[in-house]
């Protein structure tokens, strides 16, 4: 390993953290350790592995969620690229990378808050700049001063923490201890517990069972790894509902204002994320485009009306859009300013407590499952499937919400309430859901048991479900997670000492 | 008989942090919302109770419909968000209802100090702090469930 790889493992940590130019893509694909783990197989020479090993870390972050600021457990990003690293240099299977690379990941969360921190800084001054009546101050601080300090940073961080782990393992590898032996059984009661936290989180009574049936099915009988993703992708299909209402004509603004506006708005929503206004920086830098064209010549106002929209605002960013699209149509009416802001402060909540539970809860995960499933089966054109299918999702959800909040307000709101409670694929998800898990952890073992030479590869893979049911009836007791977690290293030693 | 199992403080009232934190830990059939704005904004209130999540009750009060409510006697476990501090306040100088209360998100306003990462309040919302622990109500800062509580007087 060079000093060139460290900092090249240090950019792709600054590319999937930072989610900025990506058009929102970024946060539900690069951000996943499943992609981070490919990325760093490209830098390293050995992307199969990389995506095999970020494949195997994923499934441990398949529950991953953030809701306005909060960020728990281990970085997603993060954990792909450490797991990433070690397998690929000391030839570690991709469950032994997934126990040293979990807890590694935990250091990446704790600077989030110095990040939202440090950015509550430059939107003070971003504000300041613009009220002294420079417009570019809001590029300034919304971009080039938060996405420069986070490369630095990012760099520094996941380069460092790339070479200590890489020196460190390396160092125990060489011992005469068989650490990895070890490291491998720790990550496969990683595993196995995944499925149980996932189970007991996931609100459906049923889960337990069908955990079990798909889980011992997939470990006997072969299943056509095409059958259950596809099933899953047309049930998903939904006609894309037009509103049937006359469409409100562009005044003042144009259409490719709308798009400008967009194309901000999905790039940066994340660039200067801070806990005293969250996305509210955004949403004003999203506006930029609409006031120059509204107040073209009165430069005061435009900059007015820029403050104006910096309070603080936080909402899904791509289900959230007909807030963006209707704030800018009663921005060109040239409504009051004490209703458009009660407006926009009475929809953020709305729109993100409804659309965290599509976007976050339900498409992300099905996806990612998706390419994950390619990854272990190496059917690639299913990760490639997944990753277009949520591409495709986050810019025409995105896109279309904008358009069709300002061509048909109020309408358009109601339209996206109904468009994401009824969608079928939201409904069905709870049984879609622990069916694929299921089959995929059980894929997972049986691919990685051989690591702990085991002889017979179906009988311990099933004998892995009692971890399972134990893990599930302490879950049940409300034992907590973390103590499970801390507990799995114990058993890691015990299981290594007698066998 | 009206059980409170939590009553958040949170600027976004029903949001993610809502819907897929709390809602998955605690057991609740009725949210209830006490906003007065919200209340007489007919478009806002019918956006909030569709977007609300399905299987619970929402309804959106003001104060002085919350306590008539309150006095009903049918049984039912109550989530209540408002965005204020200032209503529950109010509510406990009438009737003491409360033991304890969570401060989830409150946003930065003009005159207004952090006290933790997502809490910011101004010297009107301190009143109602010291307001509410004089009427025997304990306030804690917690986002998540998965987050441990803090208790206000170490923050203030």
């Amino acid at each position: 390993m060079t000093l060139l790889k460290f900092i090249l493992l240090g950019i792709i940590y600054y590319v999937g953290n930072s989610t900025s130019f990506t058009l929102g893509i970024g946060y539900f694909t690069l951000y996943r350790p499943v992609f981070s783990g490919l990325l760093t197989g490209i830098v390293l020479g050995n992307p199969v592995t990389g995506f095999f090993v970020g494949a195997i870390i994923n499934i441990f972050f398949i529950g991953f969620k953030s809701t306005g600021g909060s960020l728990k457990g281990g970085d997603p990003c993060l954990a792909g690229i450490i797991g990433s690293m070690i397998a690929i240099n000391y030839n570690i299977q991709g469950v032994g990378a997934l126990a040293i690379a979990y807890p590694v990941s935990a250091v990446g969360i704790i600077f989030w808050k110095y990040r939202l921190n440090l950015n509550s800084y430059y939107v003070k001054e971003g504000i300041k700049g613009l009220k002294k009546g420079d417009l570019n101050s809001i590029n300034q601080y919304d971009i080039y001063y938060p996405q420069m300090s986070l490369l630095i940073f990012n760099i520094v961080l996941g380069g460092m923490l790339s070479f200590l782990i890489y020196k460190g393992v390396g160092y125990v590898v060489d011992s005469s201890i068989d650490v990895v032996k070890y490291l491998n059984f720790t990550g496969i009661i990683l595993i196995i517990l995944s499925g149980a936290i996932l189970s007991i989180n996931h609100k459906w009574k049923y889960t337990i069972y069908f955990f079990t049936i798909f889980y011992v099915f997939s470990v006997f009988f072969k299943l056509d790894p095409y059958l259950i993703p596809v099933i899953i992708a047309i049930l998903s299909v939904q006609k894309n509902r037009r509103i049937k209402e006359p469409k409100n004509k562009f005044k003042i603004i144009k259409k490719g204002d709308l798009y400008k506006s967009w194309f901000i708005w999905m790039n940066f929503t994340h660039s200067c994320y801070s806990y005293e206004k969250l996305q509210g920086f955004a949403f004003a830098h999203s506006m930029v485009p609409i006031f120059r064209r509204i107040y073209k010549k009165d430069k005061e106002k435009l900059i007015q009306s820029i403050i104006r929209h910096t309070d603080y605002f936080n909402t899904e960013p791509n289900i959230g859009t007909p807030i963006h699209g209707y704030i800018i149509r009663l921005e060109e009416e040239g409504k009051s300013k004490r209703q458009i802001k009660e407006i926009k402060e009475g929809l953020m909540g709305v729109m993100a407590g409804m659309g965290d539970s599509v976007t976050q809860t339900v498409l992300a995960p099905l996806t990612t499952m998706a390419v994950i499933y390619g990854a272990l089966t190496e059917e690639y054109i299913l990760s490639i499937g997944g990753t277009l299918i949520m591409s495709f999702a986050v810019i025409f959800l995105s896109l279309k919400g904008y358009l069709d909040g300002y061509y048909y307000g109020k309408l358009a709101l109601e339209e996206r309430i109904k468009f994401s409670k009824n969608s079928r694929i939201v409904k069905l998800f709870p049984v879609m859901f622990i069916i694929s898990i299921s089959i995929i952890i059980s894929k997972a073992l049986i691919l990685s048991i051989g690591a702990v030479s085991v002889e017979n590869i179906r009988v311990a893979t099933l004998s892995l479900l009692i971890f399972y049911f134990i893990f599930y009836f302490l879950l049940n007791k409300k034992i907590k997670e973390e103590l499970l977690l801390a507990s799995v290293y114990l058993l890691g030693i015990v299981l290594f000492i007698f066998t | 008989m009206k059980n409170i199992i939590l009553a958040r403080v949170d600027d976004r009232l029903i949001h993610g942090q809502i819907t897929i934190g709390w809602l998955n830990k605690i057991k609740v059939d009725t949210i209830i919302i006490i906003d007065k704005e919200l209340r007489n904004n007919s478009f806002l209130s019918d956006m909030t109770k569709q977007a609300a999540p399905d299987n619970y009750r929402t309804e959106i009060f003001n104060t002085e419909e919350f306590i008539d409510y309150y006095k009903d006697s049918t049984m039912e476990d109550i989530l209540l968000l408002s965005k204020e501090l200032k209503v529950y306040e109010n509510i406990q100088i009438k009737k003491e209802i409360f033991s304890e209360i969570n401060i989830g998100n409150i946003g930065s306003k003009d005159n207004s100090k952090k006290i933790y990462k997502n809490v910011h309040i101004n010297t009107e919302e301190k009143k109602s702090i010291e307001n509410l622990l004089e009427k025997n109500c304990s306030i804690y800062v917690q986002m998540l469930p998965e987050d441990s509580r803090i208790n206000i007087k170490k923050l203030i």
